[in-house]
């Protein structure tokens, strides 16, 4: 595609292919779209036109600009937190801190036995799972485990999850999380998870097992959070 | 795909192969498992892979290990829902457990500003304060520390605190029904005290769970401040999306 000298201004035709190949979904949501020196290039127009492009449609909330990454395409409204409907309600004890995701691992896998049985797909049947950090003000809270059957998912591996929460991911795949079954336990963690979240081996944490289904009562994902006693507490409204 | 690729590491395959095993065979309680040497010919594990796998079930609390006699099922976890109003009989009952009440102590004393402020009393107006054990099958499983407002109890009947559970007793001799409530839960680690009375190693992990139960009419019956023993319950809830008839 090219841009002409027509009558709208440049910038807002270059914004016009922008969101032209989202809607197509040449740009997949939750994958950063080219550098602004290679839309520059690309389209033959300086960066300051690209600039004044991006900047309309990150307004628009299209794209999403994460420092030092890139500019990403962000997915629609970011759905309702399952959190904030009932439950626990996760406080984070200090409010204002920055939060970040560290993702430690990210791979496809078999089911296997376990994951077929929870899924219920077959053994030999993917899933992705993902392992991740999550730090408030760099300060390690939680450590999460989050296996996906990969049928669900696909091109998943190309979306920065240190970006996306999981929510937005599912927004993206316009899969609705509308049930969870949530488990709540103390255990203490191996050598190696007590140092990744900056505790000792004998101090024991949170662990929240989830399993969520959507509205069909397809099971869309199971994780594991092991949360830090000393950063976090809960709070729980119960009735008759 | 070739799935070869993908089939994991091997202590988390061997993992969760033994996990299965666990679940298909129901194995109970205290139940001893094969010697490790015939669990690793089972499933073709190395005997480093297989002690991964059961190390992580007993951080799980689902095996425990006796040193010199081998590694054994952990007794089931109690499971208590937390959006239910609760009711620590039901709960052990509907588990096949004998649900037992020993009452420590009660005393009527003044509320301080904390007690006062949470249930909604003047500095100084009196509370009774009960410290109460409960336990399911003779193991000691929650230390209640419970504060009720004297101008609405005016003479808990100890029997009842012992034989019924607290919230009948508001009922059946007060007319107050305990409705619903809010809580918060912490993790805490047991004091001399409470690892006496819980029979635990001081230090152990705790729930430390602190809440206000009301009536419908919102009047505050009791605030409460509990520890659970970590390694006797498990908690679980329902999260709902699109359902707009949730208040929280």
């Amino acid at each position: 595609m090219r841009i002409n000298d027509g009558q709208p201004p440049i910038y807002l035709q270059l914004r016009e292919v922008i969101r032209e190949k989202i809607e197509d979904g040449e740009y997949v949501p939750g994958t950063a779209i080219p550098s602004e020196n290679a839309l520059a290039d690309m389209y033959h127009v300086n960066r300051l036109t690209v600039r004044s492009a991006i900047d309309a449609l990150v307004t628009e909330g299209l794209l999403k600009p994460v420092q030092g990454k890139g500019i990403f395409v962000a997915g629609g409204k970011v759905a309702r937190d399952l959190e904030s409907l009932g439950g626990f309600s996760q406080m984070m004890r200090s409010h204002n801190k920055q939060p970040k995701i560290k993702v430690l691992q990210k791979s496809f896998r078999c089911a296997g036995e376990k994951y077929g049985k929870i899924f219920g797909i077959d053994e030999n049947e993917m899933v992705y799972a993902i392992r991740r950090l999550c730090c408030a003000d760099n300060e390690p809270v939680s450590l999460e485990e989050i296996f996906v059957p990969a049928a669900i998912v696909p091109q998943i591996e190309d979306i920065d999850l240190s970006v996306f929460s999981m929510s937005e991911v599912y927004q993206f795949y316009h899969i609705r999380p509308v049930l969870a079954k949530q488990t709540l336990e103390i255990v203490t963690l191996s050598q190696n998870d007590a140092r990744l979240l900056g505790i000792h081996k004998n101090q024991a944490v949170f662990l929240f097992e989830y399993i969520s289904s959507d509205k069909n009562g397809r099971v869309i994902e199971f994780s594991h959070c092991y949360t830090r006693g000393d950063k976090c507490d809960f709070t729980v409204h119960f009735q008759r | 795909m070739n799935t070869d690729n993908y089939k994991g590491k091997p202590r988390d395959t061997a993992y969760e192969k033994l996990e299965n095993y666990l679940v298909q065979n129901n194995y109970p309680p205290h139940y001893r498992l094969p010697g490790e040497r015939d669990m690793c010919e089972m499933w073709n594990l190395s005997r480093t892979t297989l002690r991964a796998a059961i190390s992580r079930l007993v951080i799980e609390g689902k095996l425990y290990r006796k040193k010199g006699s081998g590694t054994y099922v952990a007794p089931p976890k109690l499971i208590e829902d937390l959006q239910k109003i609760h009711s620590f009989a039901k709960l052990s009952k509907s588990d096949g457990r004998i649900p037992e009440t020993k009452l420590i102590s009660m005393e009527l004393c003044p509320a301080d500003k904390k007690i006062a402020g949470k249930l909604g009393l003047s500095l100084g107006e009196k509370v009774w304060q009960l410290v109460r054990i409960r336990m399911a099958d003779t193991m000691p499983v929650r230390l209640e520390n419970v504060f009720l407002p004297e101008k609405l109890f005016k003479k808990p009947d100890q029997n009842k605190l012992t034989a019924q559970s607290l919230y009948d007793m508001m009922e059946e001799d007060y007319g107050l029904r305990p409705e619903h409530g809010a809580e918060k839960i912490a993790l805490a680690y047991a004091t001399e005290r409470e690892a006496q009375l819980l029979e635990v190693e001081a230090g152990a992990p705790l729930f430390y769970i602190s809440g206000i139960t009301r009536t419908k009419d919102e009047v505050a019956v009791e605030y409460y401040k509990n520890v659970v023993r970590g390694d006797m319950v498990r908690y679980q809830g329902v999260l709902r999306d699109g359902c707009d008839n949730v208040c929280v």
